[in-house]
């Protein structure tokens, strides 16, 4: 399907308004991109809690710090280097 | 647009598999994703993410460094946005009203300026210096049960 839509001004932005045959519901979220001369509008998928736990768990790990490293010790150590930046009187 | 600062140690606890807190850390970034925030880090996370990973590794510093990396890496993937203060060098006096106010470290005071003047509303860290700044209602704390 190929249809002609006119782009207007309101306030800052520019709309384009899409044919309802499209299906996109008002307030729906939709990712926009460019390639080259194509604006290609794609529907955000909603991610089951299944994608969202295969994604986390594919993006965390990597690391190989100190076994029992706690939040107080980063601290610590953060607080340490500071201090190690000042100058010496 | 919900929005969450991320500390530096949730950085790194999501990163270590070996932390008794990496399971806390993403669960935390699990829910984030789920109720669709969008994250935010800055210069200043950045810079004790790094430290942190860097003194703390069990490996020679080459390979820590490579990790560090193909890590970062994938941080980027969560689409995390990299936020930092505003370059009006006079609102940065605020820092120092916050230091005195809220009883802050001046790199803690750094990382609540950077939020407020971003506008971020909730906070993901394990650290308690900022309990005070929850219990007064300024920013959100990002809680897993």
């Amino acid at each position: 399907m190929i249809q002609t839509v006119t782009a207007f001004q309101l306030g800052t932005s520019t709309v384009v308004t899409l044919p309802k045959k499209l299906g996109i519901r008002p307030g729906q979220s939709l990712k926009v991109s460019r390639f080259k001369d194509k604006i290609v509008l794609k529907p955000e998928k909603k991610m089951t809690n299944e994608e969202i736990s295969k994604l986390v768990k594919r993006l965390s790990g990597g690391l190989n710090l100190k076994k029992n490293l706690t939040p107080e010790e980063i601290n610590k150590e953060l607080d340490r280097r500071y201090e190690d930046m000042l100058p010496r009187l | 647009m919900k929005t969450c600062y991320l500390d530096s140690n949730v950085l790194a606890f999501f990163g270590n598999e070996n932390s008794p807190s990496h399971k806390q850390a993403t669960d935390i970034i699990h829910k984030l994703i789920k109720q669709k925030f969008q994250l935010f880090f800055s210069s200043l996370t950045l810079d004790e993410y790094f430290h942190s990973v860097i003194r703390f590794s069990n490996e020679p510093r080459a390979l820590t460094l490579k990790k560090l990396k193909a890590a970062y890496r994938k941080l980027l993937k969560l689409n995390i946005k990299l936020i930092n203060p505003t370059l009006d060098e006079k609102k940065h006096l605020k820092v120092i009203d916050l230091i005195g106010k809220y009883n802050l470290h001046p790199r803690d005071a750094y990382h609540l300026f950077i939020m407020l003047d971003n506008k971020v509303e909730v906070l993901a860290t394990f650290d308690r210096d900022f309990d005070g700044i929850f219990k007064r209602g300024l920013i959100k704390n990002f809680m897993v049960k």
